[in-house]
């Protein structure tokens, strides 16, 4: 019995070629984009901890001049490396000089916190090599083998990229011990590094915590693997958001097509269900033999599909990697090759043996006839629509036509819409980027360019800024440290402004902007975990004072979960001011067009001392890392939303061959043939599009606000009307180039040939 | 006489996995206008492939079709679908009525194609469907409705234009006895108002209802047989029954 | 004739006049035209064979009437024939011998014969099916037109037949 099945299932296959390959074909590419889609998960999926467990992370980092060997002994310490030499050198470089922070390792990597190799290779303890921090490496395009110019005050020296590597700790490089010896800025510079592991790591804060209280900060500062994790956060939120809709619209895509595919193939095939059952076959049989056809196809086609989706995956994590910190994670884990191959197989086996087994269950004359004349009796609405507005008869026999199978046009319909609600999402999140770029201060960055320098003084530093006054409206002067909440673990990043800040207010929200000292505008995050209203007062600590602010407003800000306080730095007393970090600047620009030229201005006038950055860079650089996996993962469901529709037009015009005969006898052209499938094809097409909007727009909306809470809804913004209304001749074109195929079958069928048998 | 259809040495070939067959090899016919023609023969003889190529369902490979004394055997396809609409109407064994239509909508179709109004189409549609006796079918739909009733639907369809020909294939091969008498009388009594009609047949009593009886073997006409309507039936009663003495 | 008019007399007896009217009534127009004499010979026929008997029926100015009855035996026969189903196998005999014969002689052309034959059916079911128009509902003639035609399209069949096996076997009837 069982090979029986076998043979009747490959024999059954084998006669119908193009509709097995077209279904082969949807299988593959399912099981591609659901491999991918796991990747996708799997790669954006708390970064953080990949990488704290790939590089075993520690719990700790102490920097400082201090006594640091005192603490690798202190209570909870699990484990201590260190302390490393800690150097900061300037690279120089185009739009602007660069700093990198060098640690002096030896020739074995660290044990703690030890850097993971995505390429090159380690130091060999040489001196003048350099092992780059990636997010660096990437950011400037910097190559393996690539020489750095080091601008040191008397002379220039020169380091040899020969590898780079991606730590949990914040940015930093490595070097020889050799060779940050060498570096003559002077004994200690920054001073050295201890990495600690502690038994308990969630004892870390109260570490923290207990060496800050304990020394000063100017001889030690400690900060643990939770800042890690909130920096790598920060950095990838948007992208996360993203990622994980974008995979999960999918997933949820290639359910429904699978489910349509395989449906419509086990409805076309009723007729032969009561033909099987009239030669012999058991219900349980029939059942059976469905299951193995697509079972046969499945198997094939997950396989290759899954294949292809693991040898694309590097593609698409690659930019993700470099955007979330981590290593590129292969894309060929047990977790994707089970999901791409048993995820298809056991939809495939759901989507079959139901239909198969209702069908199977029907009276053989009943399925015979009910396959004969399977489609819906009933007048169409849509039709007497389209007779009513005087379309031409082959236009309103194809909106017949299309709803004719009730069953299949809603499952088509469906799985479209799900494609087109993708489309909008990715047109969502282009306009979301398009407006954060063009309103910086979305990002929290109401300025052009921020200015920050080691090495010019003040007064110079004015100066030469003052030079570029014919482009600059106006400077704001920035501060920031970590200020925490009396009677709260809440950490807050709080920012001392000064000068122009009110020329270009934050986005505030609520509320509004500071106008002097006392004030102060806090991000949504800090409400909510405070338990605060606008209004109130803010009692917050930095270093070492007690400030005393009222706030006055929430801005938008993605920087720290939204934890954080922006006041006029007249609220600080100076001495606390000073030991704020460094001061930046502002920069305001009349045109923002300006900003590149400016910056290379500012880079040659300093000689390279000040350190540039254009804000808009950075949205730009995360953009076009999210590009390829949001429209690669569109361009796959559209693909297969295509074949899809292709599919489900094929198999409407085989159970209809006798029909589309009897239309040209009675005396269509093919030409108007082509029309009926064609605008059946569109019909269906238009009404997902709809659908695919009604649906796609709020879900997009509540994804980015439920994921993002902080700046989500402040941020999110639907596509302009007009991308919208371009969807609908992007249908079109979807839909003629799905119809193409299956029309032009249609228009060739032979009425003699066709009408000779019953 | 005008002749409505003429074909001169029609031939047709099929070729299937390199062997060619001939299913028409040289056919010659005139069909005057108000003729009512059967064609019979055994099966394999080419009399359904002589009726799709006088429809222009197919194309000859050699010889000439003319339809209203016009030459239509080179015809792309959708110059015949448009001169079908008007000019032709196909009766076929197995009814071919349109699943997912109602009756009346099935019968309106070609006329809606032809350019007739809407409403020209309903009205022409409720009195065919009103002579053929089944005015009350127009809602339902082909599925529920008996063989002989869909045939009836299948003849008013085809008349729906008026066409200069009706051509059938096999009308009664699907029907009861009942029903098939019923449908062979409907066309005689179009006949009778004038219809021109070629029937392709195996069963001599529908072909014997026609004027000419044309008779095919291999792809070629064997023989015709011309018959008188008029002989006095009385003469033939008394050869019934035979009582010898 | 015989076993019809033995089953007339089952009903009751009757003379020669009222079988002949009789007949007319029960098959009226399908009936061959017949004459009282050819009654009269069967009747005696079925005198001399001893399944009628005759009874002298005085009437006054005319010569005696004579009653036919059915005898025993009449009966006898009569019951045997009712019983015993009729043959079923007939053929157009005349056809049949001329088809085979004339084509062994070489007088006439086998396919022309059929042809002509076919015509000649073709044409009588034309005729039965106006006939069938014309009868007023009369159900025995109606049973009996449609029997003929059955018959008739069975025999267009043997023709299709005959013309077959012309042109492939070796027949009865090749010229040489």
């Amino acid at each position: 019995m069982a090979r029986l099945l076998v043979r009747t299932a490959l024999a059954n296959l084998r006669s119908r070629p193009l509709q097995t390959s077209l279904v082969a074909l949807i299988l593959a590419a399912a099981s591609a984009t659901l491999a991918l889609s796991v990747s996708l998960r799997a790669g954006a999926a708390d970064p953080y901890e990949k990488i704290a467990r790939a590089t075993n992370a520690a719990d700790v980092h102490v920097v400082g001049r201090g006594n640091l060997a005192a603490l690798a002994r202190a209570p909870g310490v699990k484990a201590a490396e260190g302390p490393f030499r800690l150097v900061g050198v300037r690279v120089r470089s185009r739009p602007s000089n660069f700093n990198v922070a060098l640690e002096g390792v030896g020739a074995r990597p660290p044990r703690i916190d030890r850097p993971k190799l995505t390429d090159g290779r380690w130091l060999s303890g040489a001196v003048g090599e350099v092992v780059l921090d990636r997010r660096t490496a990437r950011d400037r395009g910097v190559h393996v083998g690539q020489r750095l110019t080091i601008l040191l005050p008397d002379r220039r020296a020169t380091l040899t990229v020969v590898g780079i590597a991606v730590s949990a700790g914040q940015d930093r490089s490595w070097a020889s011990e050799g060779t940050v010896a060498a570096l003559p800025s002077g004994d200690d510079p920054l001073g050295r590094v201890l990495e600690l592991q502690l038994a308990d790591r969630n004892a870390s804060g109260a570490f923290v915590d207990d060496v800050r209280r304990r020394y000063p900060p100017d001889q030690l500062n400690a900060y643990d693997w939770v800042d890690d994790r909130q920096e790598v956060t920060d950095r990838t939120a948007t992208s996360s958001v993203v990622l994980g809709s974008a995979s999960l619209a999918a997933l949820l895509a290639v359910g429904f097509i699978i489910a349509n595919a395989i449906g419509g193939r086990i409805l076309a095939s009723r007729r032969d269900i009561g033909l099987l059952k009239a030669a012999g076959f058991t219900p349980g049989g029939v059942t059976a033999l469905f299951v193995v056809e697509n079972l046969v196809v499945a198997g094939a086609a997950s396989i290759v599909g899954t294949a292809v989706g693991i040898a694309l995956s590097p593609l698409l994590l690659e930019p993700t990697a470099s955007l979330l910190g981590t290593g590129t994670p292969s894309g060929l884990r047990a977790v994707t090759v089970a999901a791409g191959v048993l995820g298809v197989i056991a939809v495939v086996c759901l989507f079959t043996a139901l239909p198969a087994w209702r069908a199977g269950r029907l009276g053989v004359l009943e399925a015979i006839a009910l396959g004969r004349t399977s489609v819906s009796t009933k007048p169409s609405r849509a039709a007497r629509a389209a007779a009513a507005l005087h379309f031409p008869p082959a236009v309103v026999l194809g909106v017949k036509d299309a709803f004719a199978s009730r069953s299949r046009a809603a499952m088509t319909i469906a799985s479209l819409a799900l494609t087109m609600g993708t489309v909008i999402m990715a047109l969502g999140t282009e306009a979301t980027y398009r407006r954060v770029i063009q309103d910086s201060s979305l990002r929290a960055k109401p300025y052009e360019l921020l200015v920050g320098t080691n090495e010019v003084s003040p007064a110079r530093t004015r100066a030469l800024l003052a030079a570029q006054s014919a482009k600059v409206s106006g400077t704001a002067t920035v501060a920031g440290t970590t200020a925490s909440v009396p009677a709260s673990p809440v950490d807050v990043w709080a920012r001392a402004v000064g000068g122009d800040y009110q020329r270009r207010p934050y986005a505030v929200r609520d509320g509004r902007m500071i106008t002097g000292p006392g004030e102060a505008i806090v991000g949504r995050g800090l409400l909510d975990a405070l338990h605060l209203r606008v209004g109130d007062r803010l009692p917050l600590e930095a270093a070492g004072t007690r400030l005393d602010l009222r706030i006055v407003g929430r801005y938008v800000e993605p920087d720290n979960d939204g934890r954080t306080a922006i006041f006029d730095r007249r609220s600080v007393p100076a001495a606390a001011l000073a030991r704020f970090g460094p001061v930046q600047y502002e920069l305001q620009l009349r045109d923002r067009s300006d900003a590149h030229a400016v910056q290379a201005a500012l880079v040659r006038t300093s000689a390279g001392q000040f350190d540039v950055e254009a804000t808009e860079d950075g949205v730009r650089q995360e953009r076009s890392d999210l590009r390829p996996v949001l429209y690669g993962t569109d361009a796959l469901l559209l693909a297969i939303g295509l074949v899809n529709l292709l599919t489900t037009l094929l198999l409407g015009i085989r159970e209809r061959v006798r029909d589309f005969a009897i239309f040209k006898v009675v005396g269509l052209t093919p030409r108007q043939v082509l029309a009926s499938v064609t605008s059946g094809g569109t019909l269906l097409s238009s009404v997902a599009v709809v659908g695919g909007i009604a649906i796609g727009l709020p879900v997009f909306h509540a994804l980015v606000t439920v994921t993002n809470p902080s700046d989500g809804p402040d941020l999110v913004t639907s596509p302009t009307w007009w991308w919208v209304v371009l969807m609908f001749p992007g249908a079109l074109l979807f839909t003629t180039l799905a119809s193409l195929l299956p029309a032009r079958r249609a228009a060739a069928i032979k009425p003699a040939e066709a009408l000779r048998y019953e | 006489m005008e002749h409505v259809l003429v074909t001169t040495g029609l031939e047709r070939t099929y070729e299937t996995d390199g062997i060619a067959v001939a299913a028409l090899r040289g056919v010659d016919l005139a069909v005057a206008e108000g003729e009512f023609v059967s064609v019979m023969g055994p099966s394999g003889c080419g009399k359904s492939t002589l009726l799709h190529l006088l429809g222009g369902l197919d194309r000859p490979t050699a010889g000439e079709v003319h339809l209203g004394g016009r030459r239509v055997d080179q015809l792309s396809e959708a110059a015949w679908a448009q001169l079908r609409r008007r000019q032709v109407g196909f009766v076929f064994q197995f009814f071919n009525l349109i699943a997912n239509l109602t009756i009346a909508d099935n019968v309106e179709l070609p006329g809606l194609l032809a350019g007739l109004s809407p409403r020209e189409a309903r009205s022409r549609r409720r009195e065919l469907l009103d002579d053929l006796g089944i005015a009350q079918l127009a809602g339902s739909v082909p599925s529920r409705v008996s063989g002989g009733q869909q045939q009836r639907v299948a003849i008013a369809r085809a008349l729906i234009n008026r066409p200069a020909v009706l051509l059938a294939d096999e009308p009664t091969g699907n029907l009861d006895s009942q029903s098939a008498r019923e449908v062979l009388g409907l066309m005689r009594r179009h006949h009778e108002h004038g219809q021109t009609i070629v029937l392709v047949t195996h069963d001599a009593r529908v072909a014997s209802a026609a004027d000419r009886v044309i008779h095919m073997r291999d792809g070629l006409i064997s023989e015709e047989t011309l018959l008188s309507g008029d002989r006095d039936p009385g003469a033939l009663a008394s050869q019934m029954l035979r009582l010898e003495v | 004739m015989k076993f019809p008019i033995l089953a007339m007399l089952a009903k009751s007896p009757a003379h020669g006049y009222e079988l002949k009217r009789e007949l007319e009534e029960h098959f009226g127009a399908a009936l061959p035209p017949l004459n009282t004499g050819q009654i009269y010979t069967s009747l005696a026929r079925l005198e001399r064979d001893g399944l009628v008997d005759a009874d002298r029926v005085a009437q006054d100015s005319r010569p005696n009437k004579r009653v036919y009855r059915l005898t025993a035996e009449g009966q006898k026969a009569l019951d045997e024939w009712v019983t015993q189903p009729t043959p079923g196998t007939r053929l157009r005999d005349e056809f049949f011998m001329k088809l085979v014969l004339a084509g062994r002689a070489g007088i006439a052309d086998p396919r022309v014969l059929i042809e002509r034959q076919r015509g000649e059916y073709l044409q009588a079911l034309r005729d039965l099916d106006r006939l069938q128009a014309a009868t007023n509902g009369d159900a025995a003639q109606s049973l009996l037109i449609e029997g003929a035609a059955l018959h008739l399209e069975a025999d267009l069949k043997w023709l299709a037949l005959c013309e077959d096996r012309l042109t492939s076997e070796v027949t009865p009837w090749s010229m040489s």
